[in-house]
């Protein structure tokens, strides 16, 4: 486990390093920025603001996620911990630059969870990442009105995550559960797995 | 030892997505697609030759040049030797015509057959191998920590040519046809994947990529692909 | 190297004959191995369509996984023997090896005056013929 780890870790370096270009972070959470705020003008309303955060980021997932392929040239994941793993020290730190903690929960069969029961035992596994710097927010105070509607901030990288998982087969539900921009001790994001989209297989034969 | 075609398949696996074909010294050619047979944007008009008159029919999605199917949904016009003057220009034209022969399949036929031809071999050879492999070796890992590699299909051989396979785990299948002297061409096809695919389709936005009404066709693309197999060692 | 098993196919795609020489890949049930075998003979009759090129083509004659691959000798009766094999195994001895086979085929079930065409094989001279062949 530990040495799997940290060949993520690695594994993920290598890429940040690797690759060619890289944009200024400032440029990069200026512009984040200036987008949630049009946003915010052009829908005047917090929680739609989310939501089409959230659709950005699903359309970029499912770019992002060929370069990734592409470039990590990383196998299937046995396991959705894995999948974790991968997610958090590949994937963040090799498009962000960052690393963050990652706890997993497992969902035993049998146990007492609102989950409905499912026929893959993974379902239901969640597992949570806990940032500690996170770009996109770099320069942001949220004023009082964006706290009392809602609003999260980065809620674009939850697209990205389902977005993601979602071409490599497997329907996600992520979403944020706290955020230092709120007033919260830490920004954490939970990513739970709602079933592998099973590839049925027509036999297309003419 | 040349290479014959290359055809793309789109991520969705219930159905067969042609989004690109491209094909080189092929000489024995489908028939046209039948009218919606085929999605437009997937090869270029370069045997079509109402290609032009049709440009708009995809403005700003494309140079007008590179018309990539006429608004007739006709994809691949075959047969029309003399069509090939309508090249992009920034492609090489193809060499001249020897003696073009049909196979007497529609294009959107013979797509079908090769996505089914694909398809159940690449079931076939994962319902063959029962194997797995262990992730790390070092330590006596528990059940969940195994890997089970689903083997891929690699390619099979014919007398005439061999037909080659590289699919990437978000379920793109690239598939090419060359002859059947060839070792393998699974680098090249991630080559492809990893190179031009990538930088012009993946990276451009104007190109959607789970589209059903559009392939990924475009000049960049199709003009880097070319350079990529025309440059192979084995082209000839 | 290793050969795996063999199959034999008759001419309407019908498994007749399936057996298993070393461990490496998945053990199937004898539905799913008549299952696959039906999926291969209407395979290798689309392959021989999809020639990018003018005259003749053949079916599928090797189809390749990244462990193992799949031999297809097509005799001109109609019959299909499939041999898996590990894929370094060299083209060269595996068409002499499958050659043996369809001779032994011959030899030891077609002039077997009780075997009925195109049905299951039982046999236990070709079964030792293959042994001797393969091992």
């Amino acid at each position: 486990m530990a040495t799997s780890s940290k060949q993520y870790l690695t594994r993920g370096e290598e890429l940040w390093k690797g690759r060619s270009e890289k944009v200024n972070a400032e440029l990069f959470a200026l512009t984040y920025g200036a987008l949630v705020v049009q946003l915010i003008q052009d829908y005047e309303d917090y929680s739609e603001v989310n939501k089409q955060l959230e659709k950005m980021g699903h359309n970029i997932g499912t770019r992002l996620i060929e370069d990734f392929l592409a470039k990590s040239n990383l196998g299937r994941c046995a396991d959705f911990r894995e999948v974790g793993e991968v997610v958090a020290k590949v994937g963040f730190k090799s498009f962000l630059n960052i690393t963050p903690a990652i706890a997993h929960t497992t969902i035993r069969p049998g146990s007492t969870g609102s989950a409905p029961p499912q026929a893959t035992n993974s379902a239901g596994s969640s597992f949570s990442l806990t940032f500690d710097e996170n770009p996109l927010a770099e320069f942001v105070e949220l004023p009082e009105d964006a706290l009392e509607g809602g609003l999260w901030f980065s809620n674009v990288l939850c697209g990205v995550i389902r977005g993601a998982l979602e071409m490599v087969q497997m329907q996600v539900q992520v979403e944020f559960v706290s955020d230092v921009l709120r007033g919260d001790e830490t920004t954490e994001l939970r990513v739970k797995l709602i079933k592998h989209l099973e590839e049925e297989v027509p036999v297309a034969d003419d | 030892m040349t290479i014959y075609s290359l055809y793309i398949f789109d991520r969705r696996i219930r159905h067969c997505i042609c989004v690109y074909y491209h094909d080189w010294h092929r000489t024995r050619r489908p028939k046209s697609a039948v009218e919606g047979g085929i999605l437009p944007a997937v090869s270029t008009a370069v045997f079509a030759p109402a290609a032009d008159a049709n440009s708009s029919a995809l403005s700003g999605y494309a140079s007008p040049r590179n018309t990539l199917s006429s608004a007739s949904g006709i994809v691949v016009a075959v047969n029309e030797m003399n069509s090939q003057s309508t090249a992009s220009p920034l492609l090489q034209a193809p060499p001249s015509p020897i003696a073009v022969s049909s196979t007497g399949l529609a294009f959107d036929e013979e797509v079908k057959l090769v996505y089914g031809v694909v398809l159940s071999l690449r079931n076939m050879i994962k319902k063959l191998s029962g194997r797995y492999e262990i992730v790390d070796l070092s330590e006596n890992l528990p059940e969940r920590y195994k890997i089970y590699r689903d083997e891929q299909f690699v390619n099979y051989r014919t007398s005439a040519y061999k037909l080659h396979l590289f699919e990437t785990l978000s379920g793109y299948k690239f598939v090419m046809l060359s002859d059947p002297g060839i070792e393998s061409m699974r680098l090249v096809l991630r080559q492809i994947y990893v190179g031009p695919f990538l930088e012009y389709v993946v990276r451009n936005p104007l190109i959607s990529m789970d589209s059903k009404e559009h392939g990924i066709d475009n000049e960049y693309f199709r003009t880097s692909v070319d350079r990529m197999v025309r440059g192979l060692s084995f082209y000839l | 190297m290793a050969i795996f098993g063999l199959w034999v196919i008759n001419k309407a795609g019908g498994l007749v004959y399936q057996r298993t020489f070393a461990d490496g890949l998945a053990q199937l049930t004898s539905n799913e191995y008549l299952i696959l075998a039906g999926t291969l003979h209407g395979i290798h009759a689309i392959t021989s369509r999809l020639s990018p090129i003018p005259g003749q083509c053949s079916g599928a004659q090797v189809i390749e996984g990244e462990t193992f691959k799949l031999n297809v000798l097509l005799t001109l009766t109609g019959t299909k023997f499939v041999l898996l094999t590990s894929p370094a195994e060299p083209t060269a001895a595996i068409d002499t090896l499958l050659q043996k086979i369809y001779t032994a085929y011959s030899e030891k079930v077609m002039q077997n005056p009780f075997h009925t065409p195109e049905m299951p094989i039982r046999s236990e001279a070709f079964d030792m013929s293959l042994t001797a062949l393969v091992h």
